[in-house]
Order: structure tokens, then sequence, then C-alpha cells
């Protein structure tokens, strides 16, 4: 859906203001409009400002060709209006975060609405034009700030969306897999049951009695298989996200994981009651749920729940030896593999040698 | 008569009963007990509205909370039927000595309840809407009582100056009433309806007024929560609830918008030239976030926002449309941005989210003003005080295509169709804003009211329902029909009598083979079926190249030697003719053939009982037409989000309009006819297990795999023994219960559930309410069925 998608235009009953060329004469004739809002075509164009700048002939202003650009409305006035909104957003892109009351933003609102009107209806426009660049020059830093937020979520938008039509995409196919696996399958007992039918000494009926039975079972089973099935080609989706995507998402939900955790240390992990607990371990994770498995002396470890999105964050496998809490992550505590290790480091203890 | 169920006494109007209606009202009950939503099918012609309205009106009449019902029907005639029966059904409450005083009343639209001398005479209901809303807004009343010389409605004026409550009497009122009371006393019926309406105890209206969120917030608001809703004739309910949804904005509908925009802005400048302070009072007092101050009495709303979230409406209007002259400007740009995009040559499909996007981009409107579009136009046109806002209506479109395209995300499509049709070479685009989820449009109603009952002749699969509308049904029952004689006779004919297998699928459809076989059903069932025959094909365009070609093969030339035949045409005026002249041919002479379509006017809501119909026959399988871009997107919505199967889908569409065509013959048990249907696929188990259980019952295995001539064979003999006469007594006990029949069954019922007590295992619950003899009597039928086919 770009803008390009917008210039296959028809106007029917377009005249050249300048040459009274229509599409009857010329079909592959193209209106352009200046920045004065006179249109004309573009053989006109290329006549008058062959020799660098020229006046309108319309209104005499002095006007240049790369000025001239392709008319999106039918209605000028509204051409205009649009392309000074484009300046204004430039100014104004103040939000709603940037006030304190509902109220103090619709009034700002309101300003900004004003002054456009006044700038495309042509009332008042110098003192106008003052008032946007004091506004423009109060405001520098916030103007910069918010003109990279909104460059950030555009990105994000398009990204988004992206990552939506892929996820469909693959729902899609999954469900054309699906589709095809079934009606596979079906050929295949076609296939079977004509086999059985004629090598079989059984009776003809008492085989598709029996036949039958099996494919009612059998579709009742996809039936109830297809929730399933559907959820995790979702799960696969959420795989896929790019990059990209990720580093923008990561800050924040770092932050609130953290948070999480932290409210889960004091509650929920208990498994041995334990005095290491005791000691500020941190939040961390151990790296690797195979290292772990080695010490599990029949002992279930708490996995933490995935909900959590522990699993989620888990980017990239990084050496064993790195540092990063992140890349530790393998689903267990730290303070847990910590415990872990002394726990196992004390039961030989107490166990009688074996006698040779 | 008067019977009880679980200790809750049932006044029912007739000294019989059928038993579906007692196991009917018996479900009907246990929804309402446990206050959920309920799907119930049961065969038409069973008396579906008296049980419901004899059960729920006792049920009202019982317990002191005293539910409102609030009973959804389709059409006029259909709304009709019910006041009548219901009218019946309290006449009888009151022969019993009933002291009770319930108020019930039906309510349609200004069109056909206005008194008003010239305004009635309009054909059109909006005309008559804005005509009368020109003679009875606020501002018009008010410059009136001023003294000014402004015509305004008498007969509103009069039900201005007096109370409802005293002047009208608690009784049921049909809509024929309702007209005469106004008339008598001179007040305005449609006002005084829905004044009534608050209080009423039984409202019965058309669907609309409860599901179109344009209208439902004016009309159904008061509501309590406690109130039963009830769907009846509820097989097409998705499509009506997408339907309101859905809007269609095409280059006139933009001109126009236009134009309204330029007169807007006339109009504003001249109330600016003049002085006015109602500008300035509106925009104070948007300012102030009262918009809810700005909308007076709702008589003065014409359209009301398409469903804006709760929580929405009681914000402020954003500032930059705050003055009515932004408003304006808005709205100008927002109607040059769709004429360009009606521009766009190649067919484009968008969500929500991308269009707003785009709009963003190029017009740099947000998000925030669009979705108060809708309701900023209204305040604007009230404070205007404008007249002839049926002249607005394309403004309004637009206004109501921005509310909703910033408002719903999921669910919805845009979908722009450059031409017309595949071939046509001169461009009429169409931008359809397309409403895919059924759900959305009901959702209001299942939040708000405890127990919605949606019922039909034709629901199969039930579960699809549940699906589609998302919600959660505590009962779903379907009933089958107790019959002493096979009354109807459903056969499934695959092939014609050359053995050539006979199918509305696309690769042979016009096989010349294939239409002649058609053809031949056609003229053998019009030698042997006595008076009406109507056959339904799956669409126009598919009917008329049949036709020709039967023209062609000379088969309408033998089918006239035995029957007229009409046919049906998209134009309802010719099409009513055709039905008049139909029915006049079959109460004369040898009968008709009408020819008929799918999803047309005759096969919903025209009933072909007795001798206006003793055969239907379903040319083919009546599929929607499946390259619709609109269909595709909202069958992928069905499986991504309620994960209904595209095949499962198209087939249960497909065959619930057939079955509702096959229901048309069959309207009550002492009738009878023929249900054929004629495609090789309909003896394919999985389109079968989609007919209604009560249809389904009796399609036997020899019935269904037929050729013609085994097909007429067996038709032969069926209209031999149906000719017979039938003697009501035969039916008493079987399909016909009389009050002693009930009270053997409730004490029989009683009997079992304590003997499963004893034992201490509990049965199936079905069995329970049926009993095995039915068990027992559908073995007979098949019996019976099978008999047919020793004709052979």
């Amino acid at each position: 859906m770009a803008t390009s998608t917008l210039t296959t235009t028809l106007f029917d009953d377009d005249v050249c203001p300048v040459c009274q060329t229509d599409r009857y004469l010329n079909p592959q004739m193209k209106l352009k409009v200046g920045p004065c809002f006179h249109k004309m075509c573009e053989n006109c164009i290329e006549r008058l400002f062959a020799n660098g700048p020229a006046p309108c002939p319309t209104c005499r202003q002095t006007l240049r060709k790369a000025t001239f650009s392709e008319q999106t409305f039918e209605d000028l006035s509204v051409e205009k209006e649009v392309r000074i909104r484009k300046q204004m957003s430039s100014k104004f892109n103040k939000r709603r975060e940037d006030f304190k009351t509902l109220k103090d933003f619709n009034d700002y609102l309101e300003t900004v609405e004003d002054l456009t009107f006044k700038l495309a209806n042509e009332i008042d426009v110098e003192t106008t034009k003052a008032a946007i660049d004091k506004f423009a020059a109060e405001n520098r830093d916030l103007i910069r700030i918010n003109a990279d937020r909104l460059l950030n979520e555009s990105r994000m938008a398009t990204q988004r969306q992206e990552m939506l039509r892929k996820e469909r995409q693959q729902q899609r196919e999954a469900y054309q897999m699906e589709l095809a696996a079934e009606q596979a399958a079906k050929n295949e007992d076609r296939r079977m049951l004509i086999q059985e039918l004629a090598t079989s000494d059984k009776s003809a009926k008492s085989i598709l009695a029996a036949r039958q039975a099996i494919s009612l079972k059998k579709t009742s089973m996809r039936k109830t298989e297809v929730k399933p099935a559907t959820t995790s080609s979702s799960l696969n989706g959420t795989s896929l996200l790019s990059d990209t995507y990720w580093r923008m998402q990561r800050d924040e939900e770092v932050d609130r994981h953290h948070e999480e955790d932290e409210e889960m240390v004091a509650d929920s992990f208990d498994p041995v009651q334990s005095q290491y607990m005791d000691v500020d371990l941190g939040v961390g994770y151990v790296n690797s749920v195979n290292n772990n498995k080695a010490h599990a002396g029949g002992l279930q470890y708490p996995l933490l729940s995935s909900s959590s999105g522990i699993k989620d964050l888990y980017v990239e496998p990084v050496g064993v030896g790195s540092l990063s809490k992140v890349a530790k992550a393998g689903g267990y505590r730290l303070g847990f593999g910590y415990e872990r290790a002394i726990e196992d480091a004390h039961t030989a203890l107490f166990v009688p040698t074996l006698q040779s | 008569m008067l019977f009880e169920i679980d200790g809750l006494p049932v006044y029912f109007p007739y000294d019989r009963i059928y038993p579906e209606q007692y196991a009917y009202m018996c479900s009907l009950k246990q929804t309402l007990d446990a206050q959920g939503h309920g799907v119930l099918e049961m065969p038409s012609g069973t008396g579906k509205t008296v049980s419901l309205l004899s059960l729920i009106v006792s049920y009202q009449q019982f317990y002191p909370e005293k539910r409102k019902l609030i009973y959804c029907s389709r059409t006029v005639p259909e709304i009709e039927k019910a006041l009548a029966e219901l009218k019946r059904l309290i006449e009888y409450r009151k022969s019993c000595g009933l002291k009770e005083s319930i108020l019930g009343l039906g309510l349609t639209s200004r069109r056909n309840m206005c008194l008003h001398p010239s305004v009635s005479k309009e054909k059109k209901g909006k005309v008559v809407d804005a005509r009368c809303r020109n003679l009875t807004a606020a501002w018009v009343r008010e410059a009136a009582q001023s003294g000014q010389d402004i015509e305004t409605c008498s007969f509103y004026e009069q039900l201005e100056n007096s109370e409802i409550r005293d002047e009208v009497a608690d009784a049921i009122y049909t809509l024929d009433d309702i007209k005469e009371i106004g008339k008598a006393k001179n007040m305005c019926p449609y006002y005084m309806a829905r004044r009534m309406l608050s209080y009423a105890n039984v409202v019965i209206y058309s669907y609309h007024y409860m599901l179109d969120p344009k209208i439902a917030d004016l009309i159904s608001k008061e509501m309590s929560k406690e109130s039963i809703v009830v769907f009846d004739e509820a097989h097409n309910i998705d499509n009506v609830c997408i339907e309101s949804l859905s809007l269609d904005i095409m280059r006139p509908t933009l001109e126009s918008s236009s134009k309204s925009i330029a007169h807007l802005s006339e109009r504003i400048e001249a109330m600016k030239q003049q002085g006015s302070e109602k500008l300035k009072d509106e925009y104070e007092k948007l300012v102030q976030g009262l918009q809810d101050t700005l909308h007076a009495r709702e008589e003065d709303l014409i359209m009301a926002n398409p469903a804006l979230p709760e929580d929405m409406l009681h914000e402020a209007v954003p500032g930059n449309i705050r003055k009515a002259e932004h408003f304006v400007a808005f709205l100008k740009r927002f109607n040059e941005y769709l004429k360009t995009r009606l521009r766009v040559l190649n067919v484009t499909a968008e969500t929500p989210s991308s269009f707003l996007r785009h709009l963003k981009e190029i017009t740099y409107i947000e998000k925030k003003p669009l979705q108060f579009c809708a309701e900023r136009l209204t305040i604007l046109i009230r404070t205007l005080e404008l007249n002839n806002v049926d002249e607005l209506q394309s403004l309004q479109k637009v206004a109501a295509l921005a509310t909703l395209v910033a408002t719903y995300d999921k669910g919805f499509m845009l979908v722009l169709e450059p031409y017309e049709s595949e071939n046509a070479t001169v461009p009429n685009p169409i931008l359809r804003f397309a409403c895919l989820d059924a759900s959305i449009a009901i959702k209001p109603v299942f939040d708000r009211f405890s127990s919605v009952i949606i019922t039909s002749g034709t629901l199969s699969p039930l579960d699809m329902y549940p699906k589609i509308l998302d919600f959660k049904a505590t009962v779903m029952e379907s009933y089958p029909m107790t019959l002493t004689r096979n009354c109807f006779l459903p056969m499934v004919i695959t092939r014609g009598s050359d053995q050539v297998a006979i199918s509305s699928k696309f690769e042979v459809r016009n096989d010349p083979a294939v239409v002649r076989n058609f053809g031949n059903i056609l003229i053998e069932f019009g030698k042997v079926v006595p008076d009406g025959i109507v056959a339904f094909f799956p669409s126009y365009l598919y009917m008329e190249s049949i036709i020709a070609m039967w023209h062609e093969m000379g088969i309408l030339t033998e089918a006239w030697k035995s029957k007229l035949i009409f046919v049906e045409t998209p134009d309802a005026a010719e099409t009513s003719i055709a039905l008049d002249n139909y029915r006049r041919a079959c109460e004369n002479g040898r009968g008709a053939i009408l020819l008929a379509v799918a999803r047309g006017k005759v096969s919903e809501g025209i009933d072909f009982d007795h001798h206006y119909g003793r055969a239907v026959v379903m040319f083919g399988i009546p599929y929607q037409y499946t390259e619709s871009r609109i269909l595709k997107a909202r069958l992928e919505f069905l499986r991504d989000e309620h994960r209904v199967r595209e095949n499962d889908f198209l087939t249960f569409d497909a065959l619930r309009h057939a079955a509702q065509c096959l229901g048309r013959v069959l309207r009550g048990k002492t009738d009878y006819g023929l249900m054929v249907f004629a495609d090789r696929r309909y003896a394919r188990q999985d389109k079968r297990s989609k007919l209604p259980k009560w249809i389904n019952q009796y399609i036997t295995d020899t019935s269904v795999n037929l050729s013609t001539d085994m097909g007429i064979a067996i038709a032969k003999k069926f209209l031999r023994s149906m000719a017979q006469p039938l003697e009501t007594q035969a039916q008493l006990g079987v399909s016909l219960w009389t009050l002693e029949d009930v009270l053997a069954r409730q004490r029989a019922q009683k009997e079992k559930l304590e003997r499963a007590a004893a034992q201490g295992s509990v049965h199936q619950q079905h069995f329970l309410q049926y009993g095995a003899a039915d068990a027992q009597r559908l073995a007979q039928d098949r019996a019976t069925g099978a008999a047919y086919m020793d004709v052979n």
C-alpha cells in the first residue's frame, strides 16, 4: 500500500489551463501542480521552464520546474491544506504524554488547527507564521525527541505488519499442509480398503464396517487435534521475529521481567528449605539444563514457568563462560545452582565409602 | 390447556399439544432458569412461536421478577403473525380467570405507522423519517411555540401533551391496533409505541432494532438486563450482524457528500454572519467535554453512533474538530482522500490499520478525531438545525465509515473493487468496508441480556452458531418431528434415468446431459405431482442459463403440457405478481411450477403450504460465489479466529439455505409434500449430516441414491398414500398430545427419574425427556420408508 498506487489516477475531464489540451487530444497528459496551486500539463512545464525560473502564467509568481509535483487530490484547496499540514506536522508534533491533562492536550490541538486553518485560508498569514516560528523555537528539543519517537514508531509498525503477514502466511501454509496430509491419509485408507477387499477372505460387509469405525474414530481425533496444532504454529510465528523488532522490545521487557522475578524469588522459589537463600545472590540463571541434569539426584528442579518470558528472551546461546546474565538463562535461577553445588559437595560426606 | 413444567404452570391456548412443543418448552425453561443463552432448532410448522410465547409469558407472570420478553423477528408479516398469536394467548389466559395486566406491542418503522396526511404518502422509509424529523425536531417545535409560522405534526403535539401511561390501557396491541388508537386519540402511533416500549411486558420488533448499532442504541437502550431476548427465524442472523456493520462507498456517495459538506460550511458561514450564539454554545460545551448534554431528547437523533466503546463516549471530543469550521475542513479532507482512493484502478484489500496509516501519511488525519467523526457530525447537524436530513445521508455514511474504521481493527477489511464484474471495461469503483466477524454486532446483546435464545427451523449444525457468534450456549437442542404418518418424503436423486450423474458442480453444470436430466426431473414430477411444484436453483445466473437451455431442448414445452411455469426475478414487484398468479394456478386446474432461487425472496419467508407446494425440488447445492474477495477474507477470518474450516463453513451455509428452501413445503402436520434433493453430492454423509435433524431423520438409506425413474415410483406411492383422509383420532397420543398425555408423560418421567435415582445412575438427559417410545417409532418410520421401495 504505497503512495505509488495513487498515481494511477484518472481525472476524466482534465484540461490544461495553459495550452487547453485535454485528455482526448493527449491521453498521456499529466497535470502537475506548482507551489501557487495552479495546474498545468507536463508539456507546458517543459516549455515554460526550459530556461530556468519563470512566472506562472496565471498568477505571475516566479516558479521553477522542480517545484511542480503531481496532484493527489481532486480539490486543490485540500491539496494546499495538506501541504501546509505537512510543514506543520514537522513542528507541531507534541503528544498526549507531553501534557498533564487531556484538556490541555485538546486545547493544544485546537490551537494547531487554528493556525493551520488560517494558513490554508490565508487569514493573517504574517502573524500566524510568526506564531509558528515562535513555537518552533520554544520547543526545539521536544520537537526533535518526538520526531525520533515517531520515526521509531513507524518503523516498529512496519515491522509488526510484516510480522503479522508472515504469521498469517505461515498459518495458511500449515492449514494447507494439514489439508494435504488429510487427503493423503484418506487416499491411503481407500487404497488399503480396496486391497483388503481384494485379498482378505472375510465378508465384504464386515470389512466395510470395521473400516467405517476406524475412519469415524480418526475424524473425531482430528477434530480434537485441531486446536493444539494451530497454537503451536502461532508459537513458531513468534520465533520468526526479526532482530530489530527484538531490540526495540527488549529493554522494557527485560525491566518488567526483572521486577516479576524478584517477586517470584520472594514467595515461590523454595524447593528445599535452604539457609543459603539468605545470601543475596542476585538474579541470574544457570546456563544449561543439561549441565545440571548430571547433578539432579532424583530431585525435581523447579522450572521457571515460561510465562515469565525467560525462554522468549533467549536470543542466542553464547559460550558457557560468558558472564552475561541473559545468556545464562537456562531456566534455573543462579542461586539454585550454587545451592546445588554445595549440596552435592556435602552429600558425599555422609555416604559411607564402599568396601572394596 | 394448563399443565406444569417443573412447578411452573404453563397456559397453552390450544387443547392439544405436539410432543416437540412440550420438549421445546422444557428446554426453554431450563435456559431461562440458568439465565443462559440457548440455541433451539424445531421443525418448521410445528408451532414454535406459540410455544415460545406461552412458556415465556407464563414464566414472566409466575415469577416475581417479571422478566421482560423481547421477541425479534425478521419481517413485518412475521411480526404481525407473532402479535396475533400473542393476542390469542392473552385472551386464553384471561378466559382461564387470570387477573393480570400485560402490555404487549409491536414496533415497526415510521413508514408503516405514520398517520400524518402528507408524510404517510411517501414511499421511501428514509424520506418518511426525514420529513417526520422536520416536523417534530425540538427546535422546530420551539420555533412554532414561539409563534413562528412553521408546520408541526398535530399527532406528535397531541402525544407530547398527554401522559401515555394513563391514556393507554394494558393489553396486547398489534401494529394495526396501535394505529387505530392513534387515529382515535389523534396521537402519533410510532412515538406512542416507542414510549410504551420501556414499560411493556412483551415487545415484538425487527432484528435491526436489536442488532444494528446505529439504531439499537436509540430503541433498545432502556431494556433491562433481566430481559429475555428471542431471535426467531435466526438461521441468517450472522449475515444480519455482518450487514449491519458493513458499508459500501461509491463515487456518487462521495460526490453527494462533497455537496453536503459545502452546504454545511455555507450554513456555518451564514450562522456566523447572523451572529448566532448557537455555534459558540456548542463549542463551549465541547470544550468542557459535555457532549452528553448536547444530545437532547432521543427523538431528534436520526443517526446514532455506530458502536463506539462505552468509555470512549464519555471522553471529550478531540480539540482539532471542536470548532465547526475545523470539523468541516476535516470532513472535506477525509472525503477527498476517499475520492483519490476510488481512482485507483487495481483491486486492493487491506486491514483498517494499514488504511489508517496510509491516511495519516497522505492527509495527516489522526485516529482519534476519526473515531469521533459520526458523533461530531450528529452534534453539528443539531446545532445547525438542519432540516431534510435525508439529503445528508451520504455524508453520514462517510462519517460512519470514518468512525468504524478507526474504532475496529480486527474483524474488518477494506476492499476496493474498481470494476463491477470481471470483464467490465468502464470502471465503477466500490470501496467496501466489510465486517468479517458476525460476533461484533451481536456481542453487546449477549453481554447485556442474561438470556438470549436463538431459534429457527433450520439451525443445523447447532455448534456452528455459538462458534461464529462467539457465545456460550447453556442449552443446545434440536427436535425431531413426531408424525403418525410420514407426511413428507425427502429423497436424493443422484442421476437421471439415463444413469448420468447430476450435479451443479462448476465443471459439469452446463453440460447438456446434466441440464436435460434436471429438465426431465421437472417434467416427470410435473406429471406425477398434483397442484404446485417449487423448484429452486443455486443462483439467478444459473437459473437463466438453464431455462435458456431448456427452452432450446424443448423441455419447457413438455413441462407446459402438465403445468404452468412461473419464474422469480430479482425485481420484487415482478416476483410478487408471479407469486400471485402461481397461487391462482394452484387453486385452479392442474397447478403450476415456480422456478425460484435459493437465498432469494421466495426462499425466505414465503410459505408453500398444502396445495401451494406438494413438491420442492432443489437443483444443485446453493453454494455461495466463492471467488468473492469478501467471502474469501471472511473464510480466512473464520479459520484463524473461530477455527471453522473453510469447507465446513461453505457447506454449512449452502445446506442451511437448501434446508430453508425445502422446509417451505411443510407448514404443519396436516400438510404433506415431497422434498427432492437433485444433486449427486447430497448422497455424501458430510453433506447430509449438516441438514436439520428433523429432515435427516426421514432420509432413509433406500432413498439416498436414486435415479429419476426410481424417484418417480417412490413419489407416486407416497402421494397415493397421502391422499387418504387423515383422522385426528389416529394422531392422538403419538404426534398430538392431550392434557392426559402430557400428565401421563410427566408421571412416567418422574417414575423413571426415581428409578434412575434408586439405581444410582443418571441416564442421558435426552433419553429421559423423550422416552424410548420415540426411538421405537423412528425405527418403524424407517421400515415404512423402506416399504415405498418395494414398488420397484
